[in-house]
Parts: structure tokens; C-alpha cells; sequence
């Protein structure tokens, strides 16, 4: 007989799954309900549907990821080899359909090493976070980067909005930031842990930059 | 290295696998879209499998929950396991949780990837282009790996390892890897090294490493960064199977049965629960031992190729634990599943024996060990199963027959104790239990005063009689793995010297043949077969 937390947590997974399939669904039907032929008005309550929709499930997956990383085995880096280029164009694809047109993605790929040792999927889901954050406050571009650095890899995501100390923080809760941390402190090298940063450029705008060792 | 044409995306025929019809509309809408329009659907393991078995798929995209029965990890390694996909396949799992990585990373076969949903047509579009064409890419070196010709593997892998792209890591992972399988272990530990340097945190590299220093002979070395992977990596299974492997062979029982728990839990399948079992078993652990076994036969249900295994020891099991009755019905069902297996056949009679006898129906017993004892000479039985009729012998009371088994499986491991301890407790509450227990002690004994004989003429260099030693010691213990390993190696050394009528060579491989039958992935084993080509060539 499993004890009380164990069932707690049975029931938790079992509650999260079933969420995370309706949300699938739903999204699907808000996809194929934005594919017809909709009156204007129709169509941005249905953007604004599936948007709401993806934002759902962006902070169930960050809330997931904050509990797993506070429990005693802690967030894990699933370390292999990557090719950087190749996830800023997802994470571009992924900008730009929540962008909506809104703005404009830029990628710039050309100091980033061939391939480096990350754990993919944590790091889509520490940029994902930031690239929320960024889109909220973009007023027309979002670039997103990788470089090699001295000890590493860092990814960054620079938007041209006001800046983080003028960033109105009435509507964030600061889970984003904190899952990048999480994801940061998760990926080790030679005992060198990666961090994370969160900072006003001097000619306007905010940056955010993950270092990978 | 020629270059292989990848399909287009619209030409591929993909598997859905969901147990959600909702679900599997809108990934085949989804797909559809992307302009695939050959898409096979199912809805659970079973019809996966069909499928499988009756279409030349491309890519599987699978939910990992699959509803009832089996998930869609056991569904992986049954298709994998089976050869029911080429190894160009790509395997995706569509999953609902964001952090199933942990999960997927300790099974034993991986994913190619895996889409959390829900997901964008552009997203699943992009996942299918770069994971089919990385397979594409990785072709040649996947189709050497499977064929398992090592030599072949390590000249493709080096090529691969050469590019300055990502593909380069899975060229020096698989040139490390069949490295190893060619025995040149000190190449392969400072290539693991090498990729260490490049990320220290590499799992695969630091389990490398470490399975390097093992077969050098530096066991504890290995089991210390073996137990820090653990820590740092606690959902990499195969770190605990090589430290599984380690204390097994200390006769560590505790440690032992620990791990095979924690692997068990990492990793639920058949083979895992199997495997907890049979420990369980050899250690004395029967609660345990039903409960994983039962586990065992509950996900066996679905293999692609069914093996009696889990009902055979799950039979043993419940007899141990005084339910006759289920034991018998188990044996029979089992005896009904497999009738061409011979050796399934000998052994469910063994079972009902130590049934009926424990039900007080000694005649049925009697009956059925008189049966069985006319065909055990011809039928070849591992360890345990020669136990399994050892304990049937003594319970139907043909002490003798029982005792010659046990002793013989006590020569025959000497070498590892585990063994040594199941073949004292298969006599436990037989009236020859103390008898057993002294004959045991003694085979173990005439054993290592032999191997130290063995020991003392080989440092005295009187190669002569080391081999006269060790046939003799073969002769008493004929399957006894380090009895072998050494003979063949001092075959493979007289050979060396001189060996004008080639008997040595053909004593050398014919050693050989029957240690590569025992442990083909053994480090010695693997040494020796290089000696042998190196010297002689083909096998």
C-alpha cells in the first residue's frame, strides 16, 4: 500500500497528464479553428484563445520543472552533443509563431561552436522561459545568439524593449527566471556549474544570457 | 563511406502509436499538413507491433502512456529488441510530461527524441527533418553496429569520428565501444579520457572509462567512479549494471541484490524484474523474489519473443514459498507454452516434482523425477536450472542424483561465489542439507588447490605442466569459466611458441567456441579472441 505522499504525488501525475492531453487537444482545435476561413473579430478570440493556451502549459511545464528541481535528487542535466545553430532555429520558429508578426526574429549563429554538450531539451525549456519574457516587453526585434565563450557555450536573448530595471514586474510571478537557473545550475563541467544572467544593455533593452560549461 | 539519399518528408510512412483517438487524429492531421500522407495508426503495444511487423515504417511517433498494459518505453525496446525496425528508424515519443527525459534516459533503449505536447506543426515538421536526416547521416555507422562486426565497426566509426561535426562524438563513442569488444581496452580508456576532457559530465563516456579500468583489472578503481556516476547520474541504469556486474563477482549478496532493486525501479521492464528475481532467489530472498518474478511474467506477456524464464523461476519461487498449488498449474501452463523447448519441458517437470512432493503426493513425484532423469543427461541445462532439478531430486527423495547435481554445479563455480552459496541453500530442509553443505566446501576447495597448482607452474614457467594442470582440472570442472579462460589462454601461449601440428591452436579454439557460448562480452574472452586472430586469423 503506497503511503500518503506517494499517493499524493500518483495523484498529482495522474491529474498533470490528464491536463497536459485536454491542453493538447485543445490547442489542436484552436489550431484547426484558426485555419477556417473566421470574421475578423472571430479570429483574434481564437488567437487569443490559443495563445492563453500555450501560455498554460508554459507554466505548468516551468511550475514541473521548479518542483523537480527542489526535490532531494534535484534537476538532472542530461548531458550529449548538440548542435547549437540548429536549436536557435527552433526556438526562432517557436518566437516567431508566438510573436504573431508582432516582431521580428533574428538569429545569429555565426560564433557559435559546431557542437557542444548540453542537455537539449532543459535548455529549449531555460530559453523558452526567457523568450516569453522577452516578447513581452519587445518593441520590434527579439535576437536570439550563441558564441563560444572562454569556458564555454553562452546563448543569449536580447530584446529591444525598456530594459530590466524599467521592466513593470506587476504580472510576473519570476518563475521564468528561476527556471533558468535551475536549468543553469543542472548543466555541469570539470565542476564548473553554468549560470545565468538577466541584464539592461547600455543602448536600450534587455539581455539574457545562459552559460553552458 | 557512400552517401544515402534520404527520402522526402511527404514519402515517409509514419506509426502513430496513442491510446487516445482524439489524440492520434490530430498528430495524423498534423501530419497530413506536413504533406505525409501515409500514416499507420494504433492504438496500443499489440497493434504497434502488427504493424510493425507488416508495414516498412519510417518514423514511430509514440506517446509514451499508453493506457493499460505495456508503455511506451517497453514498446521501444520490444521493437528495437525485436529487429522489428532497422536501427535508421527513428523513434520519437510524444510525451505530456516536459521532465520524462529522466524517465526515458535509464531505459534501456533510447528515444531519438521526444516532443512534449502540445506541439506546433512546425515543431513536429522540424523534428521528423532533423532526426530523419541525423539518421540518414549516422546510416553506415548504425548498420556496422548492428552486424556486431567489430573490425568493420571501428574503421566506419573512425571515419565518422573525423568530421568536425556532431556526428564526430557518435564516431568516438562507437570506435571507443568497439574498441572495447576487440579487447584493445587501453585504447579505448584514453579515448574515453579524451571525450572527458571535452565535457566531464559525459555519461556514457565516464561508464566507458570505467568498464576500461575493469577489464585492465582494476576493479575497485572502476567501482569508485561507477558509484560517483550513480550519485551525480542517479537515472543511468547502465552505470548500476556494470557495478551489479562487480559485486556479483565479489559475491557481494547485499550489494548485489541493492542494485538489482534500484535498476529494477530505474527501469521497470521484464528484463529488469527478471533479473531483481533471480538474485532474489539465488540469495534467498523469495518474498522478493515472487513479487518481481510476478511482475516479470505480467510484462513478459507482450514480448515479441516470449522466453520461459520468468514463469520458470516465479514456479521456483512459489515452491519455496509453500504455494504448491499455483507452482504446479504455473509449471504446467509453462510446459504448454513452449512444447518444443526440451529444456522447458525437463524443468516444469522438475517443478511439479518439487510440487507434488510438497502437496504429499510422493508416487506423482517419484513419477515424474523417473521420467525426467531418462532424458537429463541429453538436455543442456544452465546453473540454475540444474539447481531447480537438484532440489526436485531431493525432495523426491533420489538423494544421490540431487547431491551429484549440486556438486557439480559447485565445481563448475567455484570461481563465483553467489553461485556457490544457491548451490548450498538448494539442499536447505533436505535431509542431506549438512552432507550437501561439506561436499560443496569441499569442491571449492579441490578447486582452488588446483588453480594454485595451476598458478604455482605457470610463475615457475613449466608451461608443460600448467597445461596438464589445467585439462585435469577441466575434466573435474568442464564448465567452470575460469578453468577455461585459463587452459585456452595457456593453449594460446603454447601455441605461440611452438605449434608445428597446430593442436594447440585447435585445443585453443575450441575453448574458445565454448567460452564465447558462456560470456561472449567477457574482457578475457575477448582478449583471448584477439590473441587467437592476431596469431592465427578467423575463428
Amino acid at each position: 500500500m503506497a503511503d500518503a505522499p506517494q499517493l499524493a504525488a500518483q495523484l498529482d501525475a495522474a491529474v498533470i497528464h490528464d491536463l497536459k492531453n485536454r491542453l493538447a487537444i485543445l490547442a489542436g482545435e484552436l489550431a484547426r479553428l484558426n485555419e477556417l476561413d473566421l470574421p475578423p473579430e472571430a479570429r483574434r478570440h481564437a488567437l487569443a484563445a490559443q495563445e492563453q493556451a500555450d501560455a498554460v502549459t508554459h507554466k505548468l511545464v516551468a511550475y514541473l520543472t521548479l518542483r523537480r528541481a527542489a526535490a532531494p535528487d534535484g534537476l538532472r542535466a542530461n548531458t550529449q552533443e548538440d548542435t547549437p545553430a540548429l536549436l536557435l532555429d527552433e526556438l526562432q520558429a517557436e518566437a516567431l509563431l508566438l510573436a504573431g508578426g508582432r516582431v521580428e526574429v533574428l538569429v545569429d549563429a555565426a560564433g557559435a561552436p559546431d557542437f557542444w554538450f548540453y542537455d537539449r531539451h532543459l535548455v529549449l525549456l531555460a530559453l523558452d522561459s526567457a523568450l516569453y519574457n522577452a516578447l513581452r516587453f519587445a518593441r520590434s526585434r527579439i535576437t536570439l545568439r550563441a558564441s563560444t565563450t572562454a569556458g564555454g557555450i553562452c546563448f543569449s536573448i536580447r530584446d529591444d524593449g525598456p530594459g530590466v530595471q524599467a521592466t513593470p514586474d506587476a504580472s510576473s510571478t519570476g518563475v521564468g527566471l528561476r527556471v533558468c537557473e535551475a536549468v543553469a545550475a543542472a548543466h555541469r563541467n570539470r565542476g564548473i556549474p553554468g549560470h545565468c544572467t538577466l541584464r539592461s544593455e547600455r543602448d536600450g533593452g534587455a539581455v539574457f544570457e545562459l552559460h553552458l560549461p | 563511406m557512400a552517401a544515402v539519399q534520404p527520402k522526402p518528408t511527404s514519402a515517409l510512412k509514419v506509426l502513430v502509436v496513442d491510446d487516445q483517438q482524439q489524440v492520434r487524429q490530430i498528430i495524423r492531421e498534423s501530419l497530413y499538413r506536413l504533406g505525409i500522407k501515409s500514416v499507420v495508426m494504433a492504438a496500443n503495444a499489440a497493434d504497434a507491433i502488427r504493424a510493425m511487423k507488416s508495414e516498412q515504417i519510417d518514423i514511430v511517433l509514440s506517446d509514451y502512456n499508453l493506457g493499460e498494459g505495456t508503455d511506451g518505453q517497453q514498446l521501444l525496446e520490444a521493437a528495437r529488441s525485436g529487429r522489428l525496425l532497422t536501427p535508421v528508424v527513428p523513434w520519437i515519443f510524444i510525451t505530456a510530461n516536459s521532465l520524462k527525459a529522466d524517465i526515458l534516459a535509464a531505459g534501456d533503449y533510447m528515444p531519438d527524441g521526444y516532443i512534449v505536447k502540445p506541439f506546433t506543426d512546425q515543431l513536429l515538421s522540424r523534428y521528423i527533418e532533423s532526426l530523419s536526416a541525423r539518421k540518414q547521416a549516422l546510416a553506415p555507422l548504425l548498420m556496422a553496429v548492428d552486424s556486431r562486426r567489430w573490425d568493420y565497426v571501428l574503421a566506419v566509426a573512425e571515419a565518422y569520428a573525423q568530421r568536425s561535426d556532431a556526428l564526430s562524438v557518435e564516431g568516438h563513442r562507437q570506435k571507443a565501444h568497439a574498441l572495447m569488444r576487440l579487447a584493445r581496452f587501453e585504447e579505448a580508456h584514453a579515448l574515453y579520457e579524451r571525450m572527458l576532457g571535452l565535457n566531464s559530465e559525459l555519461a556514457w563516456a565516464q561508464l566507458g572509462r570505467a568498464q576500461a579500468l575493469r577489464a585492465q583489472g582494476q576493479a575497485a578503481e572502476a567501482q569508485k567512479l561507477l558509484k560517483r556516476l550513480t550519485i551525480d547520474q542517479p537515472s543511468y541504469a547502465a552505470a548500476y549494471d556494470t557495478l551489479m556486474e562487480i559485486t556479483e563477482d565479489a559475491g557481494d549478496e547485499a550489494q548485489t541484490l541493492d542494485l538489482a532493486r534500484k535498476i529494477a525501479d530505474l527501469v521497470p521492464n521484464a528484463k529488469r524484474k527478471l533479473k531483481l528475481g533471480a538474485v532474489a532467489l539465488v540469495v534467498g530472498e523469495n518474498e522478493l523474489a515472487i513479487k518481481a518474478l510476478e511482475t516479470a511474467v505480467a510484462k513478459s506477456r507482450y514480448a515479441v519473443t516470449p522466453t520461459p524464464n520468468e514463469p520458470l523461476l516465479l514456479s521456483q519461487a512459489l515452491v519455496n514459498g509453500g504455494d504448491a498449488q499455483r507452482a504446479l498449474t504455473l509449471a504446467g501452463e509453462t510446459a504448454k507454452r513452449f512444447p518444443d523447448q526440451t529444456s522447458t519441458q525437463l524443468l516444469t517437470k522438475a517443478l511439479s516434482a518439487q510440487a507434488q512432493s510438497q502437496l504429499g503426493n510422493g508416487a506423482a513425484a517419484a513419477a515424474l523425477m523417473d521420467e525426467l532423469r531418462s532424458h537429463a543427461q541429453e538436455v543442456h541445462l544452465d546453473e540454475n536450472g540444474k539447481l531447480m532439478l537438484a532440489k526436485a531430486a531431493l525432495a523426491a527423495g533420489q538423494d544421490e542424483f540431487g547431491q551429484q547435481l549440486i556438486i557439480e554445479v559447485a565445481r563448475n563455480n567455484s570461481d563465483r561465489p553467489m553461485m556457490l552459496a544457491a548451490a548450498m541453500r538448494a539442499a536447505a530442509g533436505s535431509a542431506k542439507e549438512a552432507e550437501c553443505r561439506d561436499q560443496v566446501a569441499a569442491a571449492g576447495k579441490v578447486l582452488e588447490d588446483t588453480l594454485q597448482q595451476l598458478q604455482a607452474a605457470k610463475r615457475s614457467g613449466d608451461l608443460a605442466k600448467a597445461l596438464t594442470v589445467g585439462e585435469e582440472a577441466l575434466s573435474l570442472s568442464p564448465q567452470h569459466f575460469t578453468v577455461q579462460i585459463e587452459l585456452c589462454t595457456l593453449h594460446l601461449i603454447a601455441m605461440n611458441r611452438s605449434d608445428e601440428d597446430g593442436a594447440h591452436a585447435n585445443r585453443a579454439r575450441e575453448l574458445l567456441a565454448r567460452l564465447e557460448g558462456i560470456n561472449p562480452d567477457h574482457d578475457r574472452v575477448a582478449a583471448a579472441r584477439r590473441f587467437f586472430r592476431e596469431r592465427v586469423g578467423a575463428l
